[in-house]
């Protein structure tokens, strides 16, 4: 009796616990998704010049890898700058076809006579996604996320660390990123339609860097930036649980976000983009994005007909196009892309922490002569690399700037063919000789060195195993070694023992100053010899002239003549080998209409006037 | 039970006999891989890749190979061009190789008469390597991996199993302690993690002595296990007891007494993980962290075939490597599987 009373209790009670759990559930749920307000058109629409479009189709694609953060603060994966991109915008774009700087969230700008100043004068009655209006003071308040100092709590004043530099509240990419030579641009609000920004020197990329940075809402995220938890924003909880607090400009908004399986857009009703009839663009209702493991998968959903757009590998072309007919689809050579493939020589001097020399002297000797790397360089079968490793799907990369960057690429640096003569002849001039088809130097030691390379790249394993073959011709013992990328990671930037490496390099800024970190002699990404003190080389310290110019003007035309004798040292001292730049491939599915691929923009430059008829 | 006793059994079973000629074919091959390999591993021809392979046929009073033409470089297509044909020359002079590492040679059993084309018999690779080639030189690193990690597991084990199970005592419990200890170690990330911390100081063909001694250095305890408790009973017998009355050594116990008892196991045991080392080094050689371009072994060679080209683009000739690998491991087994059946008839399989 007893004990069937305490079981009913018992019952009773889990009943009622359950109940809470459904009913709390319930309660969370209740908490929806806000309805965005759609407000009037804005007074400076941008009216795009595309045929009329039918609304209401859905967009599918794939994102190889996943997310970590919505934050672009934060932000440090290609995945997640693709997301943060399709939500966010910026004052200023880059022209599809040409390349050159084009308005965006800005109608225009003047910049002043001694070039330091830039005004940009925003578009008025643009809404963010959740009806808020945008205005001068959130490009102000993003700019000053940037540079916003960490004070002393007890005295209030501006922190410094030790080497009296200020210390930055919220330490992003974007704040060392735009710090021009260690100083801040200053930026101040004219109206509520116009901002301006002062450079503290003349920094000719600013237009395109500072006016290519993402604005965030101050309405959104002004709470956050004043308690501190800024960096904390629009994490990947956020994305999960409330994809309406991430409010944007641009075309689209986070409708919904699983982890590990599929992002959502859906159209932003408040878009200031609008078709010739005036409607708001645009046309896509929804770009459902699967999230997949590798670029391999990607390609593999497109040719099974399952994705939109796809960005295609040089070597999977051959079997993506045959399913063109069958799953109606079009695959389009865009010509050379950004990435490159190189290799170099540790021409680092130093010595290790146990004092040994990081490269053998006498190794180091050959190194460091010019003679040397040229002879290497033309010893490379490059055109044998493109037909068997890329399947003919790349071109040569004579120097380094790829041939897609038309403007900034200089035809008429040096050459290296594949010339085992020339070779041959170059290492006679060293004092080289030939024994059993070996080399031999002017010491008498035979010549060999170690190549390292990451191992996970299949396409830069076979050009190893190529280089390595070239070199035997040479009489060049060569030992390859595949690592995994962070171990090169820190042979290259930390240990510095190595010998050789293979790498390559993709995407970049259009700006050539983007890659002073690469060229100047104290960048941090000068392969060969990185940080140094002072130029070890006269040819670098000329380097090192040419790009400070480079930066200083502002004059195009001047600065691609400095340019042009930066790539011709480079060609004719070849610290970096170059070898070959894949071409880009991309495929659409061919029920969309309005597209007008270009090789800068790709497929998806004109997203807004793009449609397709709704299933 | 002596092995000449075991041997002539292993032969008057036909399991025995054809998992005994299939090995020994494949060692064969192993051994002659230079005689009979038409190319060297890294020979590579850019203007071949993924050529596929050509047939021999008799014509005209000798063996002659199909010729190809690409039609398609930016699809590597071939297309057999009829009346085109390259003449075989056996015997004839190639590449210089060494005949067991020794005897310098440079006659091969098969050339294609001066070289005019190329004799791919399982077609070729995406520098355009030949596969053939290729698998023959890969056995040597794949089959005897297996050979040399047995050859370490196998003394491991009896030195630690037998001088553990005849003392017994303090070494008994230290063994076994340390038997445990090893037995308890995530194999594979011991493995993944000795073999990134060695890489660096290893040119890649050294790589395949690495992996052994890795791969041996693991799989030791579990034979030192079993031989122990085998020894621990052996110990008891009379004539272990005599020979330790009359004044030997331990050792000379150990090898006179004991060991020939534990032969019979140890050669079941043996044969039946040797198909252990060879999945192991392909699976090794698979992830990327086996054996390294430009050398060969099977599994290296099987992990260039999961690109999705492969597939899509019919290169299955990539695939025989794994085809190879199957061979030799289900050789092995029915081997041990016979062995076993001979040195333990009660607990016959059939």
């Amino acid at each position: 009796m007893f004990q069937r009373m305490f079981r009913q209790a018992l019952l009773l009670g889990l009943l009622i616990f359950l109940l809470t759990l459904i009913s709390g559930c319930d309660r969370e749920r209740a908490e929806e998704r806000p309805k965005l307000p759609v407000l009037p058109l804005p007074l400076d629409k941008l009216q795009v010049n595309f045929p009329t479009g039918v609304f209401g189709a859905n967009l599918s694609e794939t994102v190889p890898g996943d997310i970590a953060t919505v934050n672009p603060l934060v932000n440090e994966s290609l995945a997640g700058s693709l997301v943060i991109g399709r939500i966010l915008d910026s004052l200023v774009t880059l022209d599809p076809v040409d390349g050159a700087v084009i308005p965006n969230l800005a109608k225009s700008w003047e910049i002043s006579e001694d070039s330091l100043q830039y005004t940009f004068h925003l578009r008025e009655g643009i809404h963010w996604s959740d009806g808020h209006s945008f205005t001068a003071e959130d490009v102000v308040f993003t700019w000053q996320t940037f540079f916003a100092k960490k004070q002393d709590e007890l005295t209030g004043e501006n922190m410094m660390d030790s080497q009296g530099r200020p210390v930055y509240r919220y330490n992003s990419r974007s704040t060392f990123g735009q710090l021009i030579n260690g100083q801040e641009p200053k930026v101040e609000m004219i109206d509520l339609h116009t901002v301006r920004f002062t450079t503290p020197e003349v920094y000719a990329p600013f237009l395109l860097f500072g006016g290519g940075e993402e604005i965030l809402p101050k309405h959104i995220l002004q709470d956050a930036f004043k308690n501190g938890t800024l960096m904390d924003q629009w994490s990947v909880q956020t994305a999960i649980n409330e994809p309406w607090k991430i409010v944007g400009l641009n075309m689209f908004v986070l409708e919904s976000y699983r982890p590990g399986e599929r992002i959502v857009f859906a159209r932003n009703p408040n878009y200031w983009k609008v078709n010739e009839m005036g409607e708001r663009l645009p046309y896509v209702e929804r770009v459902i994005s699967k999230i997949v493991q590798d670029v391999n998968s990607s390609n593999v959903a497109f040719a099974q007909g399952l994705t939109d757009f796809e960005s295609i590998a040089p070597d999977n072309v051959a079997w993506v196009r045959r399913g063109q007919k069958k799953f109606d689809y079009t695959l389009l050579d865009m010509g050379p892309s950004n990435s490159t493939n190189f290799l170099w020589f540790n021409l680092n001097p130093g010595t290790n922490s146990e004092g040994k020399p990081l490269v053998m002297p006498h190794k180091s000797k050959w190194f460091s002569d010019k003679r040397f790397r040229q002879a290497i360089s033309h010893g490379i079968n490059r055109k044998g690399i493109i037909r068997g490793v890329y399947f003919d799907r790349a071109d040569i990369l004579h120097g380094y700037v790829s041939p897609k960057r038309k403007f900034w690429y200089n035809e008429a640096i040096r050459k290296y063919e594949y010339s085992t003569e020339k070779s041959k002849k170059l290492f006679a001039e060293m004092g080289f000789q030939y024994r059993d088809n070996k080399l031999y130097d002017f010491e008498n030691r035979q010549v060999e060195f170690s190549l390292m390379t990451n191992s996970n790249n299949g396409l830069r394993v076979e050009m190893a195993t190529v280089f390595k073959e070239n070199m035997a011709d040479l009489g060049i013992d060569v030992e390859l070694q595949f690592l995994d990328f962070n171990t090169i990671v820190t042979k290259t930037s930390d240990s510095f023992e190595y010998e050789a490496c293979m790498l390559g390099l993709g995407g970049g800024a259009p700006d050539p100053y983007a890659g002073k970190d690469i060229l100047m002699s104290g960048g941090r990404m000068h392969f060969w010899n990185p940080q140094q003190a002072e130029a070890a080389t006269p040819w670098e310290a000329r380097i090192d002239e040419l790009m400070r110019q480079v930066g200083r003007h502002t004059d195009v035309n001047i600065r691609k003549k400095f340019f042009n004798e930066v790539q011709a040292i480079l060609a004719e001292e070849q610290p970096l080998i170059f070898l070959v730049s894949p071409k880009d491939f991309i495929g659409y599915s061919n029920r969309w209409r309005n597209i007008e691929p270009t090789p800068l923009g790709g497929v998806t430059w004109n997203l807004e006037s793009l449609w397709a008829e709704p299933e | 039970m002596t092995l000449f006793y075991i041997f002539r059994e292993v032969f008057r079973r036909p399991l025995g006999i054809f998992s005994a000629c299939v090995l020994g074919l494949l060692y064969m091959t192993a051994i002659f891989a230079g005689l009979l390999a038409p190319y060297q591993t890294n020979e590579q021809d850019l203007n071949r890749t993924y050529h596929p392979p050509t047939k021999v046929f008799w014509k005209d009073g000798g063996l002659h190979v199909e010729a190809y033409k690409l039609v398609d470089p930016s699809e590597a297509r071939y297309e057999l061009v009829e009346e085109l044909s390259y003449p075989i020359e056996l015997f004839a002079r190639g590449y210089e190789y060494r005949l067991f590492g020794l005897i310098p040679l440079e006659r091969h059993l098969f050339q294609v008469k001066d070289d005019i084309g190329p004799i791919y018999l399982l077609g070729s690779d995406s520098t355009g390597r030949d596969v053939f080639s290729r698998l023959i030189y890969g056995s040597q690193v794949s089959l005897f991996i297996g050979l040399i990690g047995i050859i370490i597991t196998a003394s491991l084990g009896f030195l630690v199993g037998g001088l553990s199970g005849y003392f017994g005592g303090r070494t008994d419990f230290l063994a076994m302690r340390l038997v445990e200890f090893m037995m308890a170690m995530p194999g594979l990330y011991l493995l993944l993690a000795l073999r990134g911390a060695l890489a660096p100081h290893f040119p890649s063909d050294q790589m395949f002595f690495v992996i052994v001694v890795i791969l041996a250095l693991i799989g030791w305890a579990g034979t030192a296990r079993i031989l122990r408790g085998m020894t621990l009973a052996l110990r008891q017998n009379q004539y272990v007891m005599a020979a330790e009355s009359m004044g030997q050594p331990p050792i000379a116990i150990l090898l006179k007494h004991i060991l020939p008892n534990l032969v019979s196991y140890l050669l079941v045991a043996a044969t039946l993980s040797i198909p252990g080392y060879v999945l192991g080094e392909a699976a090794l050689s698979f992830l990327g962290l086996g054996i390294q371009e430009p050398a060969a072994s099977w599994g290296l060679m099987l992990s260039q075939a999961q690109d999705v080209k492969v597939f899509y683009l019919n290169f299955w000739w990539l695939l025989i490597p794994g085809f190879a690998i199957f061979i030799t491991v289900i050789a092995y087994n029915i081997l041990g599987d016979v062995l076993r059946d001979i040195v333990d008839p009660k607990m016959q399989t059939s």
